[in-house]
């Protein structure tokens, strides 16, 4: 598998053009990004997430209808859309704002559309008689629970943030020793407040520690290499492959999150280890041509960015389809983009600036070589 | 057979199987690292000698906002008092250990897991409202938190080096405060300040006769009978009413001295004072609100309750010397003792006059079951992208004999960067377990790196290559993109959201070029041999 590759594509393309694509390819993003954007999660912007959890799905008119009726809270960059909720497999809606909202406000407009909101898990058990003193003192450090009677009602009255109904079922039944009934209302609103100050202290905070990682890794690359081209070609697949990502990123709308972070952060180590690889083997081994060598690089880089390439693919199918986890899907997608951007970057770009760099250089001294002999 | 001898000869392989022994011990708890809660004791089993972050828990995260104070600006020092005038109204409250971490120049991001919704209620009221710091001298007012102002710079307050050593803080009272405090203070030179952090107001006290009685006897100073009894220190000096409660039932005529109350405190539990009382005090009218003694110390208990945090006896005039400006002394044993000491009269001081002003920026909410379910689903998808990768390594070099040590060398790693999370006590939280990934990704990398270096010498024997040689190489390319990885987490650490995230890459690239790929390596190296 693999075997001489660069040598096929070259037979193809000329190095030199194809040295330039990615170059081309990248620069194109820089626009891009710039007139598009890329989409701030509430984390970096400030603002306020509302998830909702339904008893069915939420059609696009009802969608529309509800943003319809949020429109004299004037809210800026409202966006609502559907889901799925990972544990109950209910419907799910998520609204997303950069305007601070006021819970009270937006509560009862809510409610209008898909009925009662609770903002925590309350129990309601109906008993003859007042249960035993321990059962509150018991109930309520078990299940972080806040635990009332009401003589009047004869209702025992259980709130929490989260309430497990069999396991609370089954210890009710095991403590008063009776069989009961049990209303559990379930928490279906959970709202998420971001200051707008916070967020942009968030996301200083995130571009000055990737201008001092960017900074830091070029050191490293310039002093591991020793040898100012070869760097310099490691350095701008690195930036090529992180500003490809944030161009896709751009594209599919994927937010601009800590996790989206992290994901370019991984991106970075990752692509700079095929780059690094490969300057090694070519620089720092005597035997066969520039080709040769690049060839045998290709074939472990390909394996190697190959392996996260499919292992991102099945995260992102298992993670959209199975399981619904949205931080791992976008995480797995921002590496996706950057990677399979890192292919070229590495083995059309990189490659073909060391080929140049080498052939040139072994040039050069063959004139001087042949100068020193006259 | 060979193999395994040879390889269990070498020193590379024997630090890989006990770091992964030691590991698995830990995060088994087998080595006791989690001791659990009191209530509930944590035993041996996977994953309890690890600690979880609240999004795997379930809890309630706040990130607090401190603005400038009026003058001046924001100052490292304004910041930690602030954290401790936090700590100390919440600890106060019953609710210990609550982490509060300042972070940024002006954040404070306030954990909270495994609370009931009235618990964070009490957290956010406390977080919305001021604290009301008030001196009373025999209970009459003699300054008001908002009239004090402690003297911030480094000049104002201070410990000597001797040992005992003396502490001091200086403080500024208003023209007001200043006028009362001599009114009230002229003829009770060498009596106690009584200094309160919310002193509960229009409240009673409700308790057993039983009660009572033992805090009738209990004095202020142990030894000294002459001393203040706790009754006394409530009633009189903190000027909160007692409800006694006979044989569990409300003597309606006695509640009915305490007109203008809005509040009871049940100083009892369930088994002193019922539930019945408790509700046929809240058809009073009053809300009310338990705070058992839980076998604490009785004195430590009432004085939580009461909100009296220190009682510094009056030594000046307070008509000439101290009545605008002064300086609180006091000796401990040893100079941090005595910083101690200082820091804590520096927090309470100031708590009735915020120095800055604290603002809610964000509440987050992460339902534990939530959490659970990552955290099964992580685990999941974990193994998932294992036999992804054994997959692709086969197809790639038709060999079982180099998928295996593979999967090995990547589980391995797993377990020892769980095993030194376990030991230093790091919480595992969902930008964690993203760093463990990416540094078992970045080995799998290596581990192809090594394989392909090790697999061509077989190839090229006739070329004059050596082994060293070819080692050499795939660890130099192995420790570069180790130190890149390195070096773009460095600057991660410093924000909140990645630290997690970065410390565990970190730490697992260092694991993975120290440990696990020099094992690889050998056990590669030692196949290939036959």
């Amino acid at each position: 598998m693999f075997d001489d590759m660069y040598t096929r594509l070259i037979g193809i393309v000329n190095y030199k053009i194809l040295l330039a694509l990615p170059i081309a390819f990248s620069l194109l993003m820089i626009p891009l990004v710039y007139t598009q954007g890329i989409p701030m999660g509430i984390d970096f912007q400030g603002g306020t997430w509302i998830e909702i959890i339904t008893e069915r799905g939420t059609s696009s008119e009802e969608i529309d209808e509800l943003k319809l009726d949020l429109s004299p809270l004037n809210l800026e960059d409202l966006r609502v859309y559907p889901g799925r909720d990972v544990i109950t497999g209910k419907g799910k809606l998520t609204i997303i704002t950069t305007s601070r909202i006021n819970e009270t406000e937006i509560k009862p407009i809510l409610e209008a559309h898909v009925g009662r909101l609770n903002e925590i898990d309350t129990a309601i058990v109906p008993l003859k008689e007042r249960p035993p003193i321990d059962l509150e003192e018991t109930l309520s450090s078990r299940f972080n629970a806040d635990v009332k009677f009401d003589e009047n009602t004869k209702l025992l009255i259980i709130s929490a943030f989260e309430i497990d109904g069999k396991k609370l079922e089954s210890a009710l039944r095991f403590y008063l020793n009776q069989n009961i009934t049990m209303d559990l209302q379930k928490k279906n609103i959970n709202i998420k407040p971001v200051g707008k100050t916070l967020g942009k202290t968030f996301r200083e905070q995130g571009i000055k520690a990737a201008i001092f990682a960017y900074l830091l890794i070029i050191s490293v690359i310039f002093f591991a290499f020793r040898d100012p081209i070869p760097s310099l070609g490691v350095i701008l697949a690195g930036t090529c492959d992180a500003l490809i990502a944030l161009g896709g990123m751009s594209i599919f709308g994927i937010l601009l999150e800590p996790a989206s972070l992290a994901a370019l952060l991984m991106l970075i180590g990752y692509s700079v280890d095929s780059d690094i690889l490969l300057t090694t083997r070519v620089l720092r081994r005597r035997t066969g041509t520039v080709d040769d060598r690049i060839n045998d690089a290709m074939k472990t880089g390909l394996t190697m960015t190959g392996t996260t390439i499919v292992v991102m693919i099945v995260i992102i199918l298992v993670s959209t389809t199975v399981f619904q986890i949205e931080i791992l899907a976008s995480i797995a997608s921002v590496l996706l983009i950057g990677l399979l951007g890192d292919l070229t970057t590495t083995w059309f770009m990189n490659a073909g600036i060391l080929k140049w760099y080498i052939e040139e250089k072994r040039g050069k001294l063959r004139i001087l070589q042949s100068l020193g002999r006259r | 057979m060979d193999i395994i001898r040879r390889l269990l000869k070498s020193w590379k392989i024997i630090i890989l199987i006990s770091m992964v022994s030691l590991s698995l011990a830990l995060i088994t708890n087998v080595i006791p690292v989690n001791r659990g809660r009191a209530n509930e004791p944590l035993g041996v089993g996977f994953g309890n000698g690890l600690d979880y972050g609240l999004d795997f828990v379930g809890g309630i995260q706040i990130q607090l906002r401190l603005e400038d104070p009026p003058n001046g600006t924001l100052t490292p020092d304004i910041v930690e008092i602030e954290k401790g005038i936090l700590e100390r109204r919440l600890n106060a409250m019953g609710l210990r250990d609550i982490p509060i971490r300042p972070w940024g120049k002006r954040y404070i991001l306030i954990q909270v897991a495994k609370a009931s919704p009235e618990e964070i209620t009490s957290i956010e009221n406390i977080l919305r409202q001021q604290a009301r710091f008030e001196a009373r001298m025999d209970g009459e007012l003699a300054i008001l938190g908002s009239e004090i102002s402690v003297d911030l710079s480094p000049q104002g307050s201070g410990v000597t080096r001797t040992r005992p050593s003396e502490w001091h803080v200086g403080i500024r009272l208003s023209l007001s405060g200043g006028e009362r405090f001599c009114a009230v203070g002229r003829n009770r030179r060498g009596k106690p300040i009584d200094m309160f952090l919310d002193r509960p107001e229009s409240t009673i006290i409700a308790m057993t006769n039983e009660t009572y009685a033992i805090l009738n006897e209990l004095t202020e100073v142990e030894d000294d009978p002459t001393s203040d009894s706790y009754i006394k220190i409530i009633e009189n000096r903190s000027l909160i009413p007692i409800l006694v409660i006979e044989n569990d039932t409300l003597n309606p005529e006695k509640l009915a001295e305490f007109e203008g109350y809005r509040r009871v405190i049940l100083a009892a539990d369930e088994d002193q004072i019922s539930d019945r009382v408790r509700n046929e005090l809240e058809e009073y009218n009053l809300t009310t609100e338990r705070r058992p003694r839980n076998g604490r110390d009785y004195g430590e208990w009432i004085l939580d309750i009461i909100g009296l945090r220190s009682s510094p006896r009056l030594r000046c005039d307070p008509c000439t010397q101290c009545k605008y400006s002064a300086q609180i002394t006091g000796s401990a044993p040893t100079p941090e003792q005595a910083r101690e000491e200082m820091e804590e009269t520096k927090i309470l001081l100031s708590s009735g006059n915020l120095p800055a002003k604290a603002i809610v920026e964000s509440k987050s909410e992460f339902p534990s079951s939530l959490g659970e379910k990552f955290l099964e689903y992580s685990f999941i998808i974990g193994v998932i992208a294992i036999i992804t990768v054994a997959l692709v390594i086969f197809l790639r070099y038709r060999a079982l004999f180099i998928v295996i040590p593979t999967i090995i060398t990547g589980l391995s790693e797993i377990l020892i960067i769980l095993g030194v999370a376990a030991l230093i006590n790091w919480e595992l939280d969902l930008p964690a377990v993203a760093g463990i990934i990416a540094a078992v990704g970045t080995g799998v990398d290596d581990q192809i790196v090594i394989t392909d270096e090790t697999i061509k010498r077989g190839r090229e024997k006739k070329k004059i290559v050596s082994l060293t040689e070819r080692i050499r190489r795939a660890f130099f390319i192995i420790f570069t993109a180790a130190a890149t990885t390195i070096v773009v987490m460095l600057p991660m650490l410093s924000i909140q959201a990645l630290k997690g995230f970065a410390f565990m890459t970190i730490m697992g690239v260092l694991i993975g070029v120290f440990v696990t790929r020099p094992a690889y390596a050998k056990i590669i190296e030692e196949i290939l041999r036959d």
